[in-house]
């Protein structure tokens, strides 16, 4: 009976010990857990290979012809995306470019505007020409930033809208200067 | 907490004099001063009795000019150049990879008799597996146990497996499309290094772009160093710091200040004190906080700056330890990224 | 680059840490016995150090040239048994006393044996260049010298002795409700939320109320889109008007990605999938189980847009592209800490922010 139970503590010391080296890095799935069996154990576990799907390197281009690589399992090798976080507006909240929704090449709109609009629609064109000054260099803009203060400058965006409109009221030229530098 | 013990701490705290010794800043002791109010009313009851007040015994300090400096960033536009090592090591896993991972479905990707498929099945003769990065190599054949590269080989380098990738979809396109007149090309990801790199233009944001750069100005004597300016008035800090970005290096910045905490100081201290011609404080140096600020758009410019300064760079950081002294380098080393 | 430099500096600093001082040192006071031993003597561990990196050595042409095991193995009379050249782990392991042991899993003989990583992913590369310094930078508590701490209550509060039954009874939950939020440490350089798990789920109603073959589609584009074999599972709860017992029904997968599957994952998604979706707000700011865990959605249609499912979209039984829920697990404490590394990250957040 003594026999047994040293042999059982040497089995549970062995099974802990092998379990530390193993790759903290593993899923817990696949990290053999340690079980402290109490009789002594004759059947065999089978070691399943783990299956995981074929997988091959796939260059990504954007749009603005950054590109990189990734593993897919897409046989295909060049993957090129028409829209991306660089030219879509929610991840350029303060490019002019996309922020243009309706082509007013011909100025007819803007004429119209100057007839029947408000003044707060007169401006809009022009705060919208302040705001493109500061992404000129659109190469540079690091998306990932922008989207976090995507929040803050829509609402900032809103206020100077309206303060536009308060300062500029009753005034021929509306007041570009209130736009700052974000 | 109710808004009328605010008031009732507040003249708790002027009456109760300042235990704190004089180098903790204004804001720090009203945290200071506050907690310990509102936690330990009793233990500042003994000390008001045992501790000496300031006001009566005026310790003479060292005064110093506090300025507020900015460490202006772009941060890395492009993934970094892998290791030798790091070369290998991936492209021995993927054509380990080959054995272990389950065989590739082609039925499921190409329907049988289109061209793709045809054009597929000519591919595979050739390059005898699906992926195109990894070399001609067959995990199942008899000399798979052949799997490592050989010395001067190619085929571990990322610039050869992306050229193998656009050569692939190059040869797809000719052979699948239907007028054989027409060459398909597929353009390569542009070069990581840039004409700034090429001409060791400074001045550029275009340079080195697998690092940080950091703007560094040549200030009037000579000297490198970050922005830098002093407080005026009781501005906080990261208002000095906006100041001296604006007064430095111009306004046409789209910049993003990190958090209100400076990253870093630098203190200077005079050889001599001199003494200072407005209040008549003796000076014995300056000691300089920098905020962390990233650049998005824009570019700098000196022609405005209010300290005559002469010149910028934009640098990574073993460059930045040319440029700086090394007193000023082994101050702000720690806070610059090593990427 | 960095390797070559450290042997430098380590050949430059162990003169120096073996110089003998004026000084008495304070960690020679604290000397073990064991430290005399051969295995832990330091200078021995030192002598084992090569100088120089294997991969600056330099080998003659001639005989890089000459070095071909292809050909040299063809030139055999006799070839080499299949057991002189390759290892065949035992199939099953049959516990530690077993003299025939299976290797490490690390082992590339393994059964076991995960390969990997293939690449750096560029996800992984801008979170450890740029976000990651500038979390800490933002999240950064200052607290002045001589600042201790204000004690706090415990968590767990003591029952109030009122009746003789509350002794030895377990201590009370906090205060409204039972629930124990995590703790949120200050951030520091040791604890700066990273992304743990990415978690893609899928609950498939179809596969109880018609065939199976919903649950087979589904799987086939979660694995397509992660990488990873998916799980399946069966229903916990009983949906009476979809008609779904829970433990009969398989009704779900799963697939979960870590480490570099993971980044590629999730910078596909944000790069190239997410952009796409029109009219998308970005994820709802209420999002997340408040211990740091971000969880939206994604349609069908959207999941149609993921570039492997684009490429043979047609394979797919029309319609039956499932939608899914994403999680991304993340080491952050707080739910805020969560947002505030997803945005660097680049994913955008609308509506009310909540904390």
């Amino acid at each position: 009976m003594s026999m047994h139970t040293s042999l059982r503590r040497a089995a549970a010391r062995i099974s802990s010990s092998t379990s530390t080296i193993l790759p903290t890095g593993l899923p817990a799935s696949q990290v053999k857990t340690t079980t402290f069996v109490c009789s002594q154990c004759r059947h065999a576990t089978l070691l399943r290979r783990p299956k995981r799907p074929y997988t091959f390197t796939q260059l990504i281009t954007l749009s603005d012809g950054s590109a990189f690589t990734h593993r897919t399992t897409s046989p295909a090798p060049v993957y090129r995306s028409t829209r991306d976080t660089r030219n879509s507006l929610l991840w350029n909240p303060s490019s002019s470019k996309l922020m243009n929704v309706e082509d007013d090449e011909a100025g007819r709109l803007a004429a119209f505007r100057a007839r029947f609009g408000r003044s707060w629609d007169a401006n809009a064109p022009a705060a919208e020409l302040a705001s493109s000054g500061d992404t000129k260099d659109a190469a540079t803009t690091k998306a990932e930033e922008e989207a976090a203060k995507a929040q803050a400058q829509a609402e900032q965006e809103e206020e100077d809208n309206l303060l536009d409109l308060i300062s500029s009221f009753g005034q021929e030229e509306p007041q570009v200067s209130g736009k700052k530098k974000k | 907490m109710l808004t009328g013990s605010n008031g009732a701490r507040r003249i708790a705290s002027l009456m109760r004099p300042s235990r704190l010794d004089s180098g903790v800043c204004i804001s720090c002791q009203e945290t200071l001063g506050r907690r310990q109010y509102a936690s330990a009313a009793a233990a500042s009851e003994l000390a008001t009795s045992s501790s000496p007040n300031p006001s009566t015994f005026p310790v003479v300090k060292p005064v110093y000019t506090i300025n507020a400096g900015v460490v202006l960033s772009r941060p890395p536009q492009v993934t970094r150049d892998l290791e030798p090592f790091e070369k290998a090591y991936h492209f021995y896993q993927k054509r380990l990879n080959e054995r272990l991972a389950l065989p590739f479905t082609k039925y499921f990707y190409f329907k049988r008799g289109t061209p793709a498929d045809v054009d597929w099945k000519n591919k595979i003769k050739e390059r005898r597996t699906p992926a195109r990065d990894i070399g001609n190599y067959n995990a199942y054949a008899s000399d798979a146990w052949n799997d490592e590269l050989l010395l001067g080989s190619k085929e571990s380098d990322p610039e050869h497996q992306v050229e193998a990738l656009v050569q692939d979809a190059e040869s797809t396109a000719n052979a699948t499309s239907q007028d054989t007149s027409k060459k398909e090309e597929i353009p390569r990801p542009l070069s990581r290094v840039t004409e700034a790199d090429k001409k060791g233009d400074h001045k550029s944001l275009n340079r080195l772009l697998p690092r940080t750069l950091y703007l560094l100005v040549q200030s009037k004597e000579g000297y490198w160093k970050f922005p830098s300016l002093p407080i005026e008035g009781d501005e906080t800090l990261r208002q000095a710091a906006e100041r001296t970005l604006a007064q430095t290096a111009g306004v046409n910045m789209n910049t993003w200040m990190v958090g209100f905490h400076p990253a870093g100081h630098h203190v200077y201290t005079n050889r001599k004190p001199h003494v200072d011609q407005a209040t008549g404080a003796e000076l014995h140096g300056e000691k300089t906080f920098f905020m962390k600020t990233r650049i998005m758009a824009g570019q700098a410019d000196l022609s405005s700056s209010v300290e005559k300064l002469q010149d910028f760079k934009w640098l990574s950081k073993d460059e930045i330890a040319q440029f700086v002294l090394p007193q000023y380098y082994s101050n702000i080393k720690n806070m610059l990224a090593d990427r | 680059m960095a390797v070559r430099e450290s042997s430098r500096y380590l050949a430059r600093a162990v003169p120096r840490a073996f110089a003998p001082s004026a000084r008495p040192q304070a960690f020679l006071g604290r000397r073990n016995a064991s430290d005399e031993a051969p295995s832990r003597r330091l200078s021995d561990q030192l002598d084992e150090l090569e100088t120089a990196s294997s991969l600056t050595t330099a080998v003659s042409d001639s005989a890089a040239k000459s070095f071909d095991p292809a050909t040299r193995a063809k030139g055999r009379k006799t070839q080499l048994p299949r057991s002189r050249y390759q290892f065949r782990s035992p199939k099953y392991d049959r516990g530690p006393l077993h003299p025939h042991q299976p290797p490490p899993p690390s082992d590339p003989s393994s059964r076991l044996f995960v390969p990997g990583p293939f690449s750096l992913p560029r996800a992984e590369q801008t979170y450890n260049s740029t976000v990651a310094s500038d979390i800490l930078t933002l999240c950064y508590v200052h607290t002045p010298p001589g600042f201790k701490v204000p004690p706090k209550a415990p968590r767990l509060r003591e029952w109030d002795d009122s009746s003789p039954y509350h002794k030895n009874r377990p201590l009370r939950g906090p205060r409204g409700g039972d629930v124990l939020r995590l703790l949120r440490k200050p951030i520091k350089f040791n604890n700066i939320p990273e992304i743990e798990r990415i978690t893609v789920h899928s609950y498939v109603k179809g596969a109880a109320q018609e065939n199976s073959g919903w649950l087979h589609v589904a799987g086939m584009a979660v694995q397509a889109i992660s990488n990873v074999r998916v799980e399946t599972f069966k229903s916990k709860a009983s949906v009476a008007t979809w008609s779904i017992a829970p433990g009969r029904d398989t009704v779900a997968v799963k697939a979960e990605m870590h480490g570099e599957t993971m980044y590629h994952f999730l910078g596909k998604l944000i790069d190239v999938v997410l952009p796409r979706i029109k009219d998308w707000p970005g994820v709802k700011g209420s999002s997340g189980d408040s211990s740091g865990n971000i969880t939206f959605g994604l349609e069908p249609e959207h999941v149609a847009m993921f570039p492997e499912i684009e490429v043979n979209y047609d394979m797919y039984p029309p319609k039956m592209i499932p939608g899914c829920h994403i999680t991304l697990h993340t080491t952050a404490k707080a739910d805020k800490d969560a947002r505030l590394l997803l945005s660097a990250m680049g994913i955008p957040f609308y509506g009310k922010i909540v904390q």
